[in-house]
């Protein structure tokens, strides 16, 4: 009678068990993260009686969580690829905003005004207010190149910043994972449910993953351990290993912006380990940063490195009208733009000579000293927009301009679709494993009527022993 | 089958909820300013194409712009030097008439008056001014050109411009060029005489050189002869006057090809600049009617989505379980 008794409460406690987990699931639909959690039910050990085996009721041996290492693994990887392609869409959107002139003036439309500007001087050689007009729209290319310059410049240093912050973001989820690893063998040991740790534990790789591919494996000393692909451990069981970022001179840095931070172990802050990251978005903003940006500066530096110097040379060849000689020159040989000696940053250290600003009779127009109607120079200014001046005398100004616009908007579209079809790839396979370890309300439901009658039927059997007591006890009445 | 879950199928409608938003949102942009390209990654190359037409056509606005003044400019110098003609035509009527004894010292004397008058005319139009610019000047364009005894200040050089890539035209006629002609003078044997005075050396020899002589000093030199009653310098001058027309009308001949020139390049510019312009649309601007359809399809897949999310999320099974 007394089997009965508890073969009745074994399946009490296990139906109010497995309620209990399925009220979890429900109010837990909609938790980030969340791995549905199934009880594992077993029938206890049977017992031998009267020359039978017999069944003794119920037992559960722990709440479990549904999971799907291989998926997860492969979500890991994922989601570095993918953020590794948002965020170089997103910078390079950035960068190929600077080169946007569909519906403004850009670089190329003020160097066209320029020569142009030079063109209508040319027609009026003696007229003073035309050569106020390619003064100013000389400024307005100096701008432009300065402000190409000067953005590019700043997105580096904004990429910088937000290098240190992931670096910071990286140390905050290593702790948090050594952090988990402990609770989590403290748990383990005593025998308890660990479900929702691991899926915390799972929460924070994910994010991990997202600054830089990582991979997870338990080693042999059943320690979990957290490793950045590319560049070594970063959480072993309940240890961390710090990262750190700073800034380095000029001379150090890799993209040749004073500044520019470079990431080190805490422990070896000699070996800048920036470049070795794979994937995610600290890979991104390196690329963009080293590559990207670093190599279309470049380009525009010596775009007005070049630029500077050809319409110099020509300026410098050309003479006063009037007979005066400014007494610091040998001659007339006066430069249009201040003479820049090297192309780094010359985008951003252009500028109109001062002789120039300060009298527009040093503009000159004239290959021969004292004519007045002589616009050989200006001419010869004018049609430097179609010489092939830059690389290596392959390409016009225009046409080296217009290949590096094309060639970021080619990167940027490039990110873009990566960016698109990544996504689909990681959605795709979080919605493989959302339907593996996802919660379904209607499995919910029925679970619950389910688990709701073996409660109610289990107290039966209960009911029923108390009553075959009962009868027992009346026998002797 | 498949297990589906909450979030599988509420992450299904919002994927397909999204994706169709998001492609409208593009089309609404595109639609807003009525063009394909809005930024350079919607069409690299297409991006850089349009940067490159639009630049052309700046090119060929500024080149138009010069074919304008060039047309004004050579205008003008071409009126100017119908009225040389004209003056030089007058000039040798005179010296026709009055290269003989029929008329009297005293009617000469009047006649010089006239030619005085001529002669003005011509420093007038040799001074001409565009802008502050003397026309005659060749590149001295702020030295007035000729002074009253038609000595010369100017250069034998042209102000060019360019009216098409790598192509240049004259816009000035130098006075160089206009009022100077070629003068066979016989050179006396006595070699000091090297004077510019033509009835001096007229008679003494055969040997000749070659100099060059404008028509100011010429108009000058009848003016001299008929006040001096000289008709033999009269008569010495005709030849003159038939050299310095020709000349005139050589340089008119010159103006004729520049504007020949100036208008079959402005014909071909204005092609162009139509050609790059349709170009660039055909790059640049959307298609209306194809940006319309497109709209209509993706509300379509929009409502679709809707309904069918509203199938999938709103019902479960609690809803039956009574």
């Amino acid at each position: 009678m007394s089997d009965l008794m508890s073969i009745g409460r074994s399946g009490l406690g296990a139906s109010k068990q497995a309620l209990e987990t399925t009220s979890h699931n429900i109010s837990n639909s909609n938790t980030e993260g969340y791995s549905r959690q199934k009880v594992d039910q077993i029938s206890s050990q049977p017992i031998r009686k009267n020359g039978l085996v017999v069944g003794t009721g119920t037992h559960i041996r722990g709440v479990n969580r549904v999971e799907d290492n291989i998926i997860e693994k492969k979500i890991l990887g994922n989601h570095s690829t993918f953020s590794y392609f948002k965020e170089r869409h997103n910078q390079l959107s950035q960068v190929q905003e600077v080169f946007n002139e569909i519906d403004t003036e850009g670089l190329n439309l003020l160097m066209n005004k320029f020569f142009n500007s030079f063109r209508s001087l040319a027609n009026e050689p003696e007229n003073e207010s035309l050569k106020s007009i390619v003064r100013d729209n000389a400024s307005l290319v100096i701008n432009d190149f300065n402000r190409i310059g000067e953005t590019l410049a700043n997105q580096s240093s904004s990429i910088d910043q937000k290098i240190k912050l992931k670096v910071d973001q990286i140390n905050f989820h290593s702790k948090k994972i050594s952090d988990l690893n402990l609770r989590i063998a403290q748990l383990e040991a005593s025998g308890d449910s660990t479900g929702d740790l691991r899926d915390q534990r799972d929460g924070e790789i994910r994010e991990l993953s997202k600054i830089i591919k990582v991979n997870t494996y338990i080693d042999g000393r059943r320690n979990y351990v957290v490793n950045a692909t590319g560049v070594g451990t970063l959480v072993s069981a309940g240890n961390t290993i710090e990262l750190i970022s700073k800034g380095v001179p000029k001379s150090e840095s890799k993209n040749g912006q004073p500044g520019s931070f470079e990431i080190y172990f805490k422990r070896k802050p000699n070996t800048p380990i920036t470049t070795r990251f794979r994937e995610g978005e600290i890979a991104s903003l390196v690329k963009v940063r080293n590559g990207d940006i670093f190599s279309i500066k470049k380009k525009m530096d010596t775009l007005a490195f070049e630029f500077s110097k050809a319409v110099n040379q020509i300026h410098r060849k050309g003479f006063r009208t009037d007979s005066k000689v400014p007494d610091n020159l040998a001659g007339d040989k006066i430069n249009f733009f201040d003479e820049i000696n090297s192309e780094e940053d010359a985008s951003i250290n252009l500028k109109i000579n001062d002789l120039i600003k300060k009298d527009l009779n040093n503009l000159v127009t004239s290959s021969t000293p004292g004519s007045a109607g002589n616009n050989e120079i200006a001419l010869e200014i004018a049609s430097l927009q179609y010489e092939k001046l830059t690389d290596g005398g392959q390409a016009s100004l225009e046409e080296s301009f217009l290949k590096t616009v094309g060639k970021i908007g080619l990167e940027a579209a490039k990110a873009e679709l990566e960016t698109e079809q990544t996504q689909g790839i990681l959605s795709q396979n979080q919605s493989i494993k959302e339907r593996i370890t996802g919660v379904s309300l209607d499995e919910e439901a029925a679970n619950l009527v389910k688990y709701q009658n073996t409660y109610q039927a289990s107290a039966k059997v209960i009911q029923a022993a108390e009553e075959m007591f009962d009868t027992l006890i009346r026998i002797g009445n | 089958m498949v297990r589906v879950t909450e979030k599988s199928s509420s992450s299904a409608v919002t994927f397909a909820v999204n994706k169709a938003k998001s492609k409208l949102e593009e089309l609404q942009l595109k639609g807003a300013n009525l063009k394909k390209i809005r930024k350079p990654s919607d069409n690299p190359t297409g991006n850089a194409k349009a940067l490159q037409l639009s630049s052309r056509n700046k090119n060929i606005e500024q080149y138009l712009k010069n074919i304008d003044y060039a047309e004004f400019n050579v205008n003008i110098i071409e009126k100017s030097v119908e009225e040389i003609t004209n003056i030089l035509n007058k000039a040798k009527e005179i010296a026709v008439l009055q290269s003989s004894d029929f008329y009297g010292a005293d009617i000469k004397e009047n006649v010089a008056e006239e030619v005085t008058q001529l002669k003005k005319q011509l420093m007038g139009i040799s001074s001409k001014r565009l802008g502050n610019r003397y026309i005659f000047s060749g590149h001295q364009s702020l030295t007035k050109p000729f002074d009253e005894f038609g000595n010369y200040y100017g250069d034998d050089k042209n102000i060019e411009i360019e009216i098409a890539q790598d192509f240049r035209i004259p816009v000035t006629l130098n006075g160089k060029e206009l009022f100077y002609f070629d003068k066979e003078i016989p050179v006396p044997t006595n070699k000091k005489d090297e004077s510019n005075d033509p009835s001096r050396q007229l008679a003494s020899t055969q040997e000749t050189k070659i100099v060059q002589k404008n028509i100011i000093q010429l108009v000058d030199a009848l003016e001299t002869s008929l006040r001096t009653n000289d008709k033999f310098l009269t008569q010495s001058l005709l030849e003159d006057f038939d050299t310095a027309t020709k000349n005139v009308i050589q340089a008119r001949t010159k103006l004729g090809s520049v504007t020949n020139s100036i208008e079959s390049f402005r014909n071909k510019l204005e092609k162009e600049e139509i050609d790059n312009k349709e170009l660039k649309s055909k790059i640049v601007d959307a298609d209306i009617a194809d940006l319309f359809s497109e709209v209509s399809k993706q509300q379509q897949v929009l409502g679709t989505a809707y309904k069918s999310g509203q199938a999938i999320i709103n019902r479960s099974l609690m809803d039956f379980l009574k």
